[in-house]
Order: structure tokens, then sequence, then C-alpha cells
């Protein structure tokens, strides 16, 4: 399986908060605030674990600068990609 | 009696429950004797059981983002709080720093969640839960909700003492304001329990009512020569307590004054209820109001309608009210709305403060003969209007041996809330 790009991680981490939380997409913004949008650690972190499940990767590296933004999110999610592809 | 600034008035009450999702609501129950019993079946039960039930499903009220933390135990016990705090006429409690309160039963808090939460590690393997659960699942996660909501910043207090739960928060809300320590105190509780585990745990017990034959809402028949057991139920109930000082500052309306709080415990035996205990009980509230036995105008009893508890808890009252018992209108409400476990003594005293203000005795519904143990003045079959009731007493006695008693007694000044327009419909 090829690995998703930048844009393509982000337009589903967009799609799941909407699926799950009932999230505007028009607010998911790369600079949105995790705060700004109503998401606290533990909504974080039940992202990142159905990221895992949908990928079928474990995601070593949890973490996220203070204030993180949902581009840290997509980030975070490519850089974990990434090594778990490096050879 | 002379009036204090540390009296403490009812100045909001909120219900949700199988006889109303209002005040005004199970007031208009209590006088019409409706039932909000019904059968309640699951796959995973080999027969249904009558059971207490709201009905109503309340995710929509919450977006999916609380979602997540909400068991229906602390939606429906944050719905009720938000009902009790509208109905004081209170918008928050930002500004008052320590000075309220929360004070919470409940008996299985996020049951619901916790056993889903078992059904998939067992069922489905699942070896991680999502990061919600835990915190759904706890037993005071209801009043943290509520304190985060409302931004109550003084003692969040969660207590279990089974069927007598919300009976002691009420009483140690009370006694806080009483005291001098709080202006105000959301109490009461909230239970959800309504899960095919929880009542087979409660089937084990072999004390679960059986579906009455001809009408399934006569299943609960507290006092009855015929009772079969108690009928599980689900409910949150709380009450906006105030010290007068700042009921009057802001002139806030009232229903009534808690004017008695008193807790004993059996100290016998883990599962079988003592007369002596709840004796205990109804003497220290009588003092703790400096009232007399004679001047309890109605007794809102505990009564489940087991077999085993009834007769205890009549004697009881013969034992604390001596000849009195012989005048004394007494009954189970439980009849109409079972018994909701945490929030059954929110329930009760919501119950009595109604009596109280609008001046009626509600009845233990469906009771035709009496159990010669259980000889008491009951209020049979329909509620007595027009009956002046200036103290309300109630009882709640739970597993483990906790029992709390509580007045409420009638307010006679401008501010008391007006009674509902009677509308009774048979």
């Amino acid at each position: 399986m090829s690995q998703p790009d930048a844009n393509q991680i982000f337009a589903s981490l967009q799609q799941f908060l909407n699926e799950r939380f009932d999230l505007e997409p028009t607010g998911l913004t790369r600079e949105a605030t995790l705060r700004s949008v109503g998401l606290d650690s533990m909504m974080v972190l039940d992202v990142m674990l159905e990221v895992e499940d949908r990928l079928g990767v474990k995601l070593d590296d949890m973490s996220l600068p203070k204030d993180a933004t949902l581009g840290d999110v997509a980030n975070l999610i490519s850089r974990n990609l990434e090594k778990s592809s490096a050879p | 009696m002379t009036n204090r600034s540390s009296d403490v008035l009812v100045t909001g009450i909120g219900v949700l429950s199988p006889i109303g999702l209002s005040i005004a609501e199970l007031e208009r129950s209590l006088l019409n004797n409706r039932s909000g019993i019904g059968l309640w079946q699951s796959e995973a039960l080999s027969k249904p059981v009558p059971a207490g039930q709201i009905g109503t499903d309340f995710s929509d009220r919450f977006s999916k983002l609380e979602l997540p933390y909400l068991d229906r135990c602390s939606q429906i016990a944050m719905l009720a709080a938000d009902q009790a705090i509208d109905d004081a006429g209170l918008a928050g409690f930002a500004e008052c720093g320590q000075r309220a309160g929360l004070f919470y039963g409940s008996v299985a808090g996020g049951v619901k969640t916790e056993h889903d939460w078992v059904k998939q590690f067992e069922r489905d393997r699942t070896r991680s839960s999502r990061p919600f659960t835990i915190m759904a699942s706890m037993l005071n996660a209801a009043p943290a909700l509520i304190s985060i909501r409302h931004k109550i910043q003084g003692p969040v207090v969660t207590n279990s003492s089974a069927c007598s739960s919300s009976g002691v928060s009420i009483g140690e809300g009370f006694r806080a304001i009483r005291d001098g320590y709080l202006d105000m105190a959301l109490v009461g509780g909230a239970e959800a329990a309504l899960t095919p585990t929880f009542i087979a745990l409660w089937g084990g017990l072999r004390a679960l009512a059986e579906p009455c034959v001809d009408d399934v809402a006569r299943s609960c028949r507290p006092f009855s020569v015929d009772r079969t057991g108690l009928v599980l139920s689900e409910g949150a109930v709380f009450l906006m307590l105030e010290s007068r000082q700042h009921a009057d500052r802001r002139s806030a309306r009232r229903y009534g004054r808690i004017s008695g709080y008193g807790i004993a415990s059996d100290a016998l035996h883990i599962g079988s209820p003592d007369t002596a205990g709840q004796a205990a009980a109804l003497r220290a509230a009588l003092d703790y109001a400096g009232l007399e036995a004679t001047q309890i105008d109605y007794y809102n009893a505990h009564a489940t309608a087991t077999r085993g508890g009834d007769p205890v808890e009549a004697a009881a009252v013969r034992q604390t009210f001596a000849e009195h018992a012989s005048r004394m209108p007494v009954s189970s409400t439980k009849a109409i709305h079972g018994h909701l476990l945490g929030a059954a003594s929110a329930m009760e005293l919501a119950v009595c403060t109604l009596a109280v203000r609008g001046g009626f005795l509600p009845a233990t519904a469906h009771l035709v003969e009496a159990d010669p143990e259980c000889e008491l003045n009951h209020v049979r079959q329909q509620p007595i209007l027009d009956r002046q009731v200036e103290h309300a007493m109630s009882l709640s006695a739970g597993f483990g041996g906790t029992n709390v008693a509580l007045i409420v007694s009638k307010e006679h000044d401008s501010l008391t809330k007006s009674p509902t327009p009677v509308e009774k419909t048979s």
C-alpha cells in the first residue's frame, strides 16, 4: 500500500473529526488549534487510536507541541507513517 | 418557629423520572396516580421484568464532543441539574467561589458504559478501550460534569450508600449550609442501571417483583399483603438548596424548607434492614428539626415492596411515632415510580416537598389490603387532596445499613412558590 501524502492525511483527519465529533470541515484548518475546535487531549488520543486501526500501523511517537494545531496532528501522523515504512 | 438566616430553603427542583420529566409533570402524576412502570425486556434475559422507565433517549441533547464522556446516568443527571438550577432562577455559580457545592448520590454510576466495555473485552477481545471510557464509567462522572458546566467550585462530593445514597448527599449538603460552610448546594442523585447484567445481578437476590398479570403498571405494591418485590427504576432528581439569607437577598422563590436530617447505621448485617437503625435515623431527624413526632403530617416510606423490608420499616415507624403512628398518613410512592436506587431519596424528598407546598397526601397506589405486619395509617390507592402538610418526612434505608431521614417543612411567606393548579384527570 502506498503511503498517503500530507494532503490526503489532512483530508482524512478532517473527515474523521466531522464524522466522530460533528465538527464542521470549514473550521478544521491546519492552523486551527485543537483547543479552539473543542478537542481535548483524550479526544486527540482517540483520533490517534482510530488512525492506528484504520491504517493498521502503530503510532510510536505521540508527542505534540503545546497548544497543538490540526496541522501538528497531521504532521505527527505523517512522521509516524514515514518511520513505519522506513527500511 | 423563628426564621434563621441559616435556614435551608429549597429554591429549585429538577426531575427526570418514569412519572415525569419536570417537577410539574411529577406533581400531576402524583395527583393522578399515573404509574411509570412497564415491562422491560432484553434478549439477554430469560424473561421480561417490570421496571420504571423514562424511555426517552437524551443523546441528542448533547454534542458529539460531549457524548463520549456521558453515560446515560450522567446525561439524565446533567439535565435534571440544569432544570433545578434554572428553576431556582440561577445562571451558574462562577461568582460563588467555594461557597457553592454539589452533593451527589448514585449506586452504579456509569454502569452501562462499564458493562459495554466488559462485553467488548470478553466477546470481541478488544484490549484497549477508548480513552473516555474510564471517565464515563466513574461513579463521580455526573457530578464532575455538572460542576464543570455550572462552575461549582466548592465541595463536589459523591456518596454511595446503596438506596440511601442521595439521602446522605442531601443531608450533608443541608448540613454544610446550615453550619455556615456554604451558601448554596445542589443536592440529589441519579441512576440509569437498566442493563441486563445489572438486572440479573438483582435477580440473584430474589427480591424483584413479578410482573402483575392484569396490569404490569401495578407490579410494585408496597405494604400490600400480595406484594412480590421491588421494581427497579431509573431517574435523576436534584434540589437546589440555599441559605435563607442568600435566598432572601436575591428574592428567590422557594418550595419549602429542609428542617431535619438524621443518619444512623444498623451495624448489623450488610443485606438485612434493622428496625433499631431506622428508628434511630427517624429520631435523629426529629431532634435536629426540633420537632415532636406528633408534628409530622405526612411520611413518605422507603417501603420497596419486599417481603422482608416493609415490615421492618413499619415497626420502626411505630416505635418512633408511638400513638401518632396510627394517625400519621403514610405512603410509599414507589408503587408508581419504582425504586430509583441512588436517586430514590431525592425523588421521595421531592415528593414530600410537593406535598408540603401543594397541601396533598400522595398515595400508595394499588394498596387494597395491607399486610397486617405493615399496619400503619396508609393513604391507600388515591391521593388525598386539600390537606395541610406542615412537615413531611422521608426515610431511605440502604443495603449496608445506612439509614437516612429527611424532613421538609412549609414556608409561609409571600415568596413561597405557588402550587401547580390541580389537574386531576381521574
